[in-house]
């Protein structure tokens, strides 16, 4: 059944250094024309003599880890993988609405009954662990407040 | 000898019913909150701190103590089961200890190796402050901005061990790293670096969630390759405490490591600025110059012996300067501080001449502590052991949580998960297109500490780059050293080159 | 199906019932009187300076009696204390009354300079304590007494003061003005807290060291620190600091930049409700718990503005510090 691809494959060691080089570019041209490199006056470095030489140590070894990548195979990446990030995404994006906890209450219950087709025993369990944690630890007993999201908010006025 | 009948002045102190079983609530809540990632000791001694309020001053000061140091313990706890470090000094432990855990199949030893190392470290660390305690905090005050500089630059070449394979990608990232860490308000000028306007970043990228991120969360994703293994967990049978300890082998390799950090790891905690995190890496990165029977990096019990030790070690050697001297070496140690000084106990040159039943007190307590806090964490191994029971399914949301949580507690807000969740991704990345981010994570740790205290040096030295390096005999020393490391792999080439040493490469 | 219903609906209901405040009453009219909890923000992380001010004001107001509305501290660090402090500003009619936030000479400065923030966005309501600073020797410092200082760089030598972030440099700036000396010749080494300073100090590093009374106390009494120069407009009282001469002893304009810890709310807030808040910190302020437990333990001045005080105070501090960064 291998209708749909699953991976693909992406160039990533030419993009990582092509990246790194703009990085470096950019604090480069700040450092140097904004902050300075060294303070005449005050015989010191500035805030930007650090940044520009490792900004340019920068540069000048991505270029070399550019050639090498240029040299070397494409990466695949597995899409699955990326489910996990794109799940915590729809965490945050929903805690706005509902709050963190019942996010993520949400997401343990969907990822594993839907996605993963798990047993309720072990997604209820699996649920009671983690709000153990969250609730529990963090909120209950460490104090830290976690947002409660628009709905809960005009509640609670 | 003064402070020996001193401290078993303070043995006294601690024996009592209520104070040893503060003691005890010391060492497990510390173990807990200390394996939490994102909560570190500073903000798990912050946010324990008003359940001693209760107390009188000595027995707060004595579950305080507790909390800091089992705090210590229970960060290795998930950087060796999961792979997320507990605090940032766990993050030199996940380097071996999640393969020893994992692919060496002995996540029992694992554990074992980093409490006993934990143990043997706290020990020797407490032993100098008891003995040595004022003249250590004396000599640290010998390290100014310049010796502290070039100590830190001797540090930076320690990421030379960590970039393995392929060097080149691995300075890319260490560059990084450092570029990143600039991001937010310099120290020196008071005024905003690299924040692009944006008012988030105004405060930085943040370190934990830095860290959990591309250490923990990128971690969650590879597990997503192993989810659908139809392999049974061979791990069923060392799931007791008999199957997770060591053999006098074992016990043999980890003691010359965990000896050396030891003494290593008491020194950096008393040197200002440098804590426990700076003693972690510079004692993996010494175990680097000696042998271990595997490689590092691989589920070496070498490295997290190292490691381990150090991080206990410098743990007690930051009370020196704080009890000593009032100065805290960390940020935790300010918060101890603070503590201390809420009930009216101040640390500092007046407090052994005047409050000496609680400052020996406090040490002999921290003695307790060790031996209460290994003995715990040994024996909750097999609890911890059955999470690796857990099918790796089950375990993926459940971490995604904590990392959420972990990242979220140490900010307040979502800007830290944001840090994290990019973090993760981008670790993922890279770890895939083969750049090794641990360097990136040393680099982001110490850099600005290099760069700071370069400053400093030279604003006092007017300048003057000469009088940076040659300041004092100290820093003449460390340059010295510094030479010798960066030259001894360039040197050695040249002369292999030459015919005059035999090619020595089977070994690596 | 069903099962799944339930159980959710059992967990919502927990998290609902762990997250419920008191309910939300019609207010009095006479006066302003808090009808629901109160959301008091730290831009700091727990255990510091500002932490410990806040908690001390949370724990008078209530062993005190002074009011018995439910205090919440929430911890808001983002952008080095910006967002929270923002945050609060912008905070909402419904809400302003209920809304604290703590406020020093400290913040304030960053947050002018670095943003677009300024007082006219708050509610002052008090001014609790102020400090002042001073210089200090340690013992291995290669000078005896300030005029030794300002003679030694007369003869072309550098001295270097170390200090912490926010209120001590803008000390040092003052002082440098006021000296008429350029940064080379009077150097100054920013720490993160003035712990940091001090070991500068104690080391031999640096010469001088700038720090409030609290923090160096105990050196003095051990002897190890001694001090040399009062930034302040007469000399300090207390036997260990009261050998240090003024700016004005030595032939120049006294240097003062006073360090206030206060608290500020909402724009938005009601006079009422500045009116009540000001009144409750007055009687923290004047409650012995406070002032042994918090300001004599840390070496502070007590120096109370009501809300009114308070205002022009701030206002006046920020106005001055505008027209020196040329804002």
């Amino acid at each position: 059944m291998k209708g749909s691809k699953t991976s693909i494959k992406i160039p990533s060691k030419v993009i990582i250094p092509i990246i790194a080089i703009i990085i470096g570019a950019i604090f480069f041209y700040i450092g140097v024309f904004q902050y300075g490199f060294w303070d005449s006056e005050a015989s010191k470095p500035t805030k930007g003599f650090f940044p520009v030489i490792i900004a340019t140590a920068l540069i000048g070894l991505s270029i070399l880890a550019l050639v090498q990548g240029i040299k070397s195979e494409k990466v695949e990446f597995n899409f699955k993988n990326w489910l996990v990030p794109l799940g915590l995404l729809a965490i945050i994006a929903s805690s706005y609405i509902f709050g963190l906890v019942l996010s993520i209450a949400a997401y343990i219950v969907i990822w594993l009954k839907v996605y993963e087709k798990q047993t309720w025993k072990t997604t209820i369990i699996t649920l009671a662990v983690a709000m153990f944690i969250v609730v529990g630890c963090f909120q209950l007993w460490l104090g830290i407040d976690f947002p409660l999201g628009i709905i809960f908010d005009l509640i609670l006025g | 000898m003064d402070n020996l009948m001193m401290l078993i002045q303070g043995f006294s102190v601690v024996f009592s019913l209520e104070n040893l079983l503060v003691c005890l609530l010391g060492a497990v809540l510390g173990l807990i909150v200390g394996a939490m990632p994102g909560i570190g000791s500073l903000a798990g001694v912050a946010l324990l701190l008003p359940l001693t309020y209760k107390f009188n001053p000595t027995t707060a000061i004595i579950m305080l103590g507790a909390l800091y140091y089992s705090n210590m313990y229970g960060g290795a706890y998930s950087a060796i089961l999961l792979n997320i470090p507990g605090d940032s000094p766990a993050v030199m432990t996940a380097l071996d200890g999640y393969p020893m855990s994992t692919k060496r199949n002995r996540p029992g030893q694992a554990l074992f190796t980093a409490n006993m190392a934990s143990f043997i470290g706290g020990t020797i660390g407490i032993i100098i402050l008891t003995f040595m305690g004022p003249a250590l905090a004396d000599i640290g005050l010998h390290f100014g901005p310049a010796e502290m500089a070039v100590l830190l630059l001797v540090a930076m070449t320690s990421i030379g061990w960590l970039v393995g394979s392929n060097p080149t990608t691995g300075v890319v990232l260490s560059l990084l790293g450092i570029l990143i860490a600039t991001i937010g308000m310099d120290l020196q000028t008071g005024s905003p670096r690299f924040n692009f306007g944006n008012i988030y970043l105004l405060g930085g990228v943040k370190f934990i969630p830095f860290v959990i991120g591309t250490v923990g969360f990128a971690q969650v994703m590879r597990l997503m390759d192993e989810k659908d293994d139809k392999t049974e967990s061979k791990i069923t049978e060392k799931l007791t405490i008999k199957g997770s300890l060591l053999t006098g082998h074992d016990f043999k390799r980890l003691l010359p490591p965990a000896i050396r950090s030891g003494f290593m790891g008491t020194f950096v905690g008393v040197l200002p600025g440098a804590g426990a995190t700076t003693g972690a890496f510079l004692g993996y990165a010494m175990q680097r110059a000696f042998k271990s029977e595997e490689p590092l990096g691989t589920g070496a019990l070498e490295g997290i012996a190292a490691c381990e030790a150090a991080n206990n070690a410098a743990a007690a050697g930051s009370f020196a300067p704080l009890l000593a001297l009032g100065i805290p070496g960390s940020g935790t140690g300010a918060v101890l501080l603070g503590g201390l000084m809420m009930w009216g106990l101040n640390p500092g040159p007046l407090l052994f001449t005047n409050e000496p039943e609680f400052a020996w007190g406090l040490i002999a307590s921290l003695f307790l502590a060790n031996i209460l806090t290994l003995i715990i964490a040994l024996g909750i191994i097999p609890v911890l052991l059955k999470i690796l029971a857990v099918p790796v399914k089950v375990i993926i949301p459940i971490i995604t949580v904590v990392c959420l949580v972990g990242s979220y507690s140490d900010t307040y807000s979502l800007y830290g998960v944001i840090i994290m969740l990019i973090s993760g991704v981008c670790g993922y990345v890279l770890e895939k297109s083969g750049y090794s981010t641990a360097p990136m994570l040393l680099a982001f740790v110490l850099a600005p500490l290099l760069e700071d205290n370069l400053r400093k040096a030279f604003v006092i030295s007017g300048g003057s780059t000469s009088a940076v390096f040659f300041n004092s005999g100290i820093s003449i020393t460390l340059f010295v050293v510094l030479v010798a490391i960066v030259a001894t792999p360039i040197v050695r080439f040249i002369l292999t080159k030459l015919g005059v040493l035999k090619n020595k490469k089977e070994t690596n | 199906m069903k099962k799944f219903v339930l159980v959710v609906a059992l967990i919502a209901l927990l998290s609902v019932s762990v997250f419920a405040n008191g309910t939300a009453e019609a207010g009095s009219s006479a006066g302003f009187k808090p009808t629901k909890d109160v959301e008091w923000t730290c831009t700091s992380k727990p255990g510091g300076g500002s932490d410990i001010f806040t908690q001390q004001i949370k724990e008078a107001l209530k062993s005190q009696g002074i009011t018995d509305a439910n205090v919440v501290v929430s911890y808001v660090t983002d952008g080095g204390g910006e967002v929270g402090r923002l945050q609060v500003s912008m905070t909402n009619k419904a809400k302003a009354d209920h809304t604290l936030l703590t406020f020093n000479s400290g913040d304030i400065m960053p947050m002018v300079k670095n943003t677009d923030n300024r007082i006219e966005n708050f509610t002052p309501l008090a001014v609790m304590a102020v400090d002042k600073q001073l210089l200090f020797i340690g013992e291995k410092s290669n000078y005896k007494t300030f005029q030794e200082c300002l003679d030694a760089i007369k003869a072309g030598k550098k001295v270097v003061i170390a200090g912490s972030k926010g209120d001590d440099i803008e000390t040092y700036n003052k002082l440098l003005a006021e000296l008429g000396l350029k940064e080379s010749q009077l150097s100054y080494i920013t720490n993160d807290s003035t712990s940091g300073a001090i070991t500068s100090l104690l080391g031999g590093h640096v010469d001088l060291c700038m720090s409030k009374p609290a923090a160096a106390a105990q050196y003095v009494e051990a002897g190890k620190m001694t001090a040399v120069l009062a930034l302040s407009k007469s000399r300090f009282k207390t036997p260990s600091l009261k050998d240090a001469p003024i700016l004005s002893e030595l032939g120049y304009k006294d240097v003062e930049v006073p360090v206030w810890r206060g608290v500020v709310g909402p724009k938005e807030m009601s006079p009422e409700a500045a009116e009540f808040w000001s009144n409750c910190l007055k009687a923290v302020s004047e409650s012995e718990v406070w002032q042994t437990g918090y300001i004599a333990k840390k070496g502070l001045i007590s120096d109370f503005k009501d809300y009114k005080e308070a205002k022009a105070y701030m206002t006046e501090y920020q106005t001055n510090y505008l027209k020196e960064i040329g804002k």
